[in-house]
């Protein structure tokens, strides 16, 4: 696209790159901010005198994560939930949209298919009720657990049914000319050309799977199965002391530690960090529909 | 078409529902099945002729069943607790000597970290799948009492409390029974708390108080300037307007409380004889609630002047963590607990030039220290009502009790020690443990007393105690500086045995030697009906009140709206439901 | 065309997700009861007291509960109308950008906060908004006295509003840009050649080719109207900001501290849905209506 660069568009461009930088930097502080306490003296941590620069530098906790095998527990808990759920969602998801995209004509009663939707996505019996049923299902302490029970992410499928729904009619009627099935349309035609919103949503569940960590707790009867996030949160939940009996009080003050738990939390971030630039190419850069576009 | 897809998916939602209800019943089934079983193994055992030697060994207080008994426990675990090489939570030393001595085999349910505690007990009363015992608070321990899911320990506690157990009770007196008593039959085994840490008092910066000259002040015109000296003169020499005077309370605590209350500015409510959240008599003998008295009134001003002039905390109430300014070593004052010493073990590390010591002031105009003493017992153990042995429970807590010492002394099970290992661990303390333990130290290092002539047989961690000061403490033995342990030689003690003593040693100094000390208690400490409905809401109108004034956001006069608005949300009904359970 | 032979391939299609949907989210519903009974866990739910509207009526008869709902509204409404339009504006920049290499790092980098638990955030955004922290060092340059920024009334619902923006607009313009790359650059480059400017192709080109997408997250985040963020609340939240910040969510945590109230939570988890089903449903028609869009 060549493009008349006037005065007004160039400053409009620096402006505009100016404002996008400062606001990736007020992002960064908190990352920043835990990278920093990460690698600072526990002491001043703990004093509370940590917040730009680091004090008393070191690298003890990235020292010390190497020998905390309950992390890399976790860790591994966590990649297994991610990449089984990723699997299962995403299949489970694109093939429901598939359907649901139809019209009422091709596929009779889907409107009420979409309002039960979105009434599961509205309801739920709260947390008392879906424990004993998860319980009933035998899947405390299983990985199935930790990738079936949040259940199906109803949001995810309704933003591709709207995706596929924009899709043009004309596309499928040629595909079935040529003698292509509901399937073979589904799997050749419709995800190829449907790729950012299946980035999109792989980010989603990716994400999802990969921050959750109620169910965690709630699913899981001791700590070696926990996945990751649940493991940082019992780490850094405020306790109240008065709670504590003085053996506990004793315990928290000799135990705790906030710069190996940033070092945690950090390193926590980094499958993220690393996934998501490949998705990313997919809803950046864009991809040319071609004459298929309406 | 149509018909045949409605009868499939009420075909499927048939199917869940019977596997749903298969589940159910399921259980329901193993539970009766166990049950019956049970009944059948007690015939067998009776036929058996075993009985009378059986039963016998089976409630006395360390008898060891001849058949293994199994209980079901849940734990709370602190996640950065290291076991040595090939042990943990589930098999360790604790767990061999109680098979051992008492043939007792211990399944954990789950285990959770202090943190998620609540809520996974939480979860395991509202799904009515709790353990054989368990460890709850106050609130737990009632609402499962309400449940109808506790057994009554009555008979299981008198045949089977050791004596120790016995006395520890005993020495909670009517306060204690009324909590954990109903219509005379015990429901919870007590943990009952050391007397001294209900109490909060003064911290305060010994070598900024050198430094300016200035004594520790006395009462609350002396503090008001001791506070402006601390945050005008530049006590830690910097050059810098940084210092500050009183910490209060971070955004998650309370102004005051009804225990140590960390933090909490109770001691300024005391010196006005002002005592919120207790339930005291007034002169006329009714029953009144001290958050509504106009003492209470009175402290208020005081600390919205205190405040207005800077001398509390800026960021009182909303800060997050009111410990950062104390180890940052920007602050002078705090109030707390005896075993603040544990909290600050940071400032031992690092430089020791802070210096806290603790006192019991400010006084009130009578030159007394009023101190508000804590309910006797804030966590209980509580034994399902479907265990098949609740005096096995009470044996857990019998061998713990005994030998806690012995292990601490033979180094059985050290990393982490009974607190990390022992199941259904928490902490049974004589009522006048602290001030028992700061006692006999003293004479210890004084030379008074001998440590093969101490009896540690309720003071379970004295001996411990003793042998650390020894190597700890320097010359002048009776000066309790900071500057007067060693802190260079003693390696890993000052992390594992320092805290404990500084808390001691300074912390409980006031509580022992104070003669001016007068002990405040409440009329009642536990929860009446309509507290279980109202009460929440009662403590948001006070707290958002009582922050307004103090911070000046409101007149002091809301205070009289308050307690209009306070008797009539509920509060004087509670009041009279509070006169009746504490007649 | 449409052969009747395709519906049994679209029912084999649906099947795992409705199945799993059933199992996990329509069974459990059956916890709705507890709603209007006194729950008691040893008696379960088939045998729990029934006690109709109690926990409501109880909820209602709270002398608070006004100011809390009128403060869950404002908080949620928002959250709701800033995470809609901050992302979206942010998506367009970052669309606009011209140095290309810049867009990959932002992007990755804006969504970092979102990794972030409130837990972990909260002391961070409560440091940095801190007497002595970098916001009232900054103000002070201006001179400008500290200000207590989580103790003053007036400004925690923007505060937190804010926070939470800012915590998710990286993640949330994720939608956004997979929507605006799904607009075909040729349209783009027609209307340059014919003179649009940029202002132009925004209104005509880009802003119409996004508009299901816009409306769709619009309605569905209707669902939230009275979610304001129990996590983000309660780690900020201190009683000098109880008059507007207090949410229905915390509201209901305090009353569990004193009692473990279960019929409680599920009664207003109850109301929660019903209200956002009603506005959902409504703004359905109503879209329905004036644009003939059915966005589901």
């Amino acid at each position: 696209m060549v493009e008349h660069k006037s005065f007004g568009a160039r400053l409009f461009n620096g402006v505009n790159a100016t404002l996008l930088i400062l606001i990736t930097l007020l992002c960064l502080t908190p990352l920043w901010y835990i990278l920093m306490i990460s690698v600072s003296d526990k002491a001043a941590v703990n004093a509370g005198a940590v917040t730009f620069w680091p004090i008393g530098f070191n690298l003890l906790s990235y020292q010390k994560i190497v020998s905390e095998v309950a992390f890399f527990t976790s860790f591994w808990v966590s990649v297994k939930r991610v990449v089984l759920g990723t699997a299962v969602s995403l299949a489970a998801i694109l093939m429901m949209a598939y359907p649901l995209s139809k019209t009422s004509k091709q596929l009779p009663h889907r409107n009420a298919y979409m309002w039960v939707l979105v009434f599961c996505m509205l309801f739920n019996g709260g947390t008392i009720p879906w424990y004993l049923v998860i319980r009933g299902y035998g899947l405390i302490d299983s990985i199935w657990g930790l990738v079936l029970a949040g259940s199906l992410p109803i949001f995810n499928v309704i933003l591709v049914v709207n995706f596929f729904r924009n899709i043009p009619g004309a596309l499928e009627e040629a595909a079935y000319v040529d003698g292509a099935g509901p399937w073979r349309t589904f799997i050749q035609i419709f995800i190829p050309i449907s790729a950012p919103v299946v980035a999109t949503i792989s980010l989603f569940t990716i994400v999802g799977y990969w921050n959750e960590f109620f169910q965690g707790l709630v699913l899981s009867t001791k700590q070696s199965n926990y996945p990751l996030q649940t493991y940082i949160q019992q780490l850094v939940v405020n306790l109240n002391l008065s709670t504590l009996d003085t053996e506990q009080i004793k315990q928290i003050s000799q135990l705790n530690n906030r710069s190996l738990n940033a070092a945690k939390i950090f390193i926590a971030m980094i499958p993220v960090l690393v996934i998501y630039p490949f998705l990313q190419k997919y809803f950046i850069t864009g991809i040319t529909l071609g004459s298929v576009k309406e | 078409m149509k018909k045949r897809k409605w009868l499939l998916s009420g075909l499927i939602t048939v199917m869940l529902m019977a596997t749903l209800t298969a589940c159910g019943g399921d259980k329901a089934d193993s539970g009766s099945n166990g049950a019956s079983n049970n009944t059948a193994g007690n015939t067998a055992a009776n036929t058996a002729d075993s009985k009378d030697t059986n039963s016998s060994a089976a409630l006395d207080p360390f008898g060891r069943y001849e058949e293994p008994v199994t209980l079901h426990l849940v734990r709370s675990l602190d996640p950065n607790l290291k076991f040595d090489e090939g042990k943990s939570v589930e098999d360790n030393e604790f767990l061999d000597e109680i098979k051992k001595q008492l043939n007792i085999e211990i399944v954990y349910d789950w285990i959770s970290a202090p943190a998620d505690w609540d809520q996974k007990i939480s979860l395991a009363i509202s799904s009515n799948n709790i353990p054989d015992a368990a460890i709850v608070n106050l609130t737990q321990f009632k609402s499962m009492q309400k449940f109808n899911q506790l057994a009554d320990s009555t008979d299981a506690f008198n045949s089977t409390a050791s004596d120790m157990l016995k006395s520890f009770y005993e020495s909670g007196g009517d306060a204690l029974k009324q909590l954990v008593e109903t219509d005379g039959k015990i429901m919870a085994i007590p943990a009952t708390v050391p007397k001294a840490s209900g109490m909060s008092q003064m911290w305060i910066r010994q070598d900024w108080l050198d430094k300016l000259g200035l004594e520790a002040p006395k009462n609350l015109e002396e503090l008001k300037k001791v506070a402006r000296a601390f945050i005008e003169q530049d006590p830690d020499g910097n050059g810098k307007n940084d210092t500050m005077g009183i910490v209060g309370p971070s955004k998650s605590g309370g102004l005051s409380g009804t225990d140590g209350n960390l933090y909490g500015l109770d001691p300024l409510f005391a010196a006005h004889k002002s005592f919120p959240l207790y339930w005291l008599e007034n002169e006329q003998g009714e029953v009144v609630y001290g958050s509504t008295q106009p003492e209470t009134k009175q402290a208020l001003q005081t600390m919205a002047e205190m405040y207005k002039e800077g001398l509390i905390d800026k960021e009182l109430l909303v800060r997050d963590d009111s410990l950062q300014p104390i180890l940052d070593g920007k602050a002078g004052i705090f109030f707390g607990p005896w075993w603040t010493g544990y909290t600050i073990a940071d400032a031992y590390k690092k430089d020791p030039t802070p210096d806290w010591q603790a006192y019991a002031y400010p006084q009130a105009d009578d030159g007394n220290y009023y101190a508000h003493m804590a309910a006797p017992a804030n966590t209980f153990v509580v034994v399902n009502k479907d265990c098949k042995n609740p005096e096995a429970v009470l044996k857990l807590i019998n061998l713990l009790l005994r030998d806690e010492a012995k292990w601490v002394e033979t180094g059985l099970g050290k990393n982490p020690g009974t607190s990390g290992g022992y199941p259904l661990f928490t902490v049974f303390d004589n009522v006048d443990e602290i001030e028992v333990s700061y006692d006999i130290l003293n004479k210890y290092l004084k030379g008074e007393v001998e440590i093969d002539s101490v009896d540690f047989s309720t003071h379970k961690l004295l001996k411990d105690d003793m042998n650390a000061i020894k190597k700890l403490k320097k010359e002048p033995l009776d000066d309790f500086s900071i500057t007067n342990w060693d802190l260079k030689d003693s390696g890993d003690l000052i992390t594992t045995n320092l805290p404990r003593l500084v808390s001691i040693m300074v912390g409980d100094r006031p509580l022992a030697t104070d003669q001016n000390i007068k002990e405040v208690y409440s009329l009642y400490y536990g929860q009446t009906d309509t507290m279980s409905s109202r009460w929440a809401n009662l403590q948001k109108l006070e707290k958002e009140t009582f922050a307004k004034i103090i911070m000046g956001s409101a007149p002091i006069d809301s205070f009289d709206e308050f307690v209009t608005k306070w008797n009539k949300q509920g509060g004087e009904k509670i009041l009279g439901e509070v006169a009746e359970m504490s007649k | 065309m449409y052969s009747k032979k395709n519906i049994k391939h679209y029912w084999l299609m649906m099947a795992p997700g409705y199945i799993w949907l059933t199992l996990f989210s329509i069974v459990p519903m059956f916890g709705i009861v507890m709603a209007f009974q006194d729950f008691n866990p040893a008696l379960g739910i088939f045998k729990s007291p029934w006690i109709g509207l109690e926990n409501f009526r109880y909820m209602f008869s709270m002398d608070d509960i006004t100011q809390v709902f009128i403060n869950t509204i404002v908080i949620a409404v928002g959250k709701l109308i800033g995470n809609l339009i901050i992302p979206l504006i942010f998506a367009l920049m970052l669309h606009e950008l011209t140095i290309k290499k810049l867009v990959r790092p932002i992007q990755t980098l804006v969504y970092l906060p979102y990794f972030l638990s409130w837990v972990i955030l909260g002391s961070i955004v409560l440091n940095i908004f801190g007497v002595d922290g970098p916001v009232n060092s900054l103000l002070s340059v201006f001179g400008v006295e500290p200000i207590v920024f989580f103790g003053r009334e007036d400004l925690f619902r923007p505060l937190v509003i804010g926070s939470d923006i800012w915590k998710g607009f990286g993640y949330n313009a994720v939608i956004y840009l997979a929507a605006l790359t799904s607009i075909d650059p040729s349209l783009h480059e027609a209307a340059a050649i014919d003179g649009a400017g940029r202002f132009k192709r925004l209104i005509h080109i880009t802003l119409p080719g996004i508009k299901t997408t816009v409306i769709l997250l619009a309605i569905l985040s209707l669902g939230n109207v009275l979610n304001a963020g129990f996590d983000q609340i309660y780690n900020l939240y201190n009683p000098l900001v109880y008059s507007t910040g207090d949410i229905i969510d915390t509201w209901v945590y305090r009353a569990g501290l004193v009692e473990l109230q279960f019929s409680l939570a599920t009664a207003v988890g109850l109301l929660k849905s019903v209200v956002s089903f009603i506005l959902i449903v409504t703004s359905y028609a109503l879209a329905d209506k004036f644009t003939g869009y059915k966005i589901f």
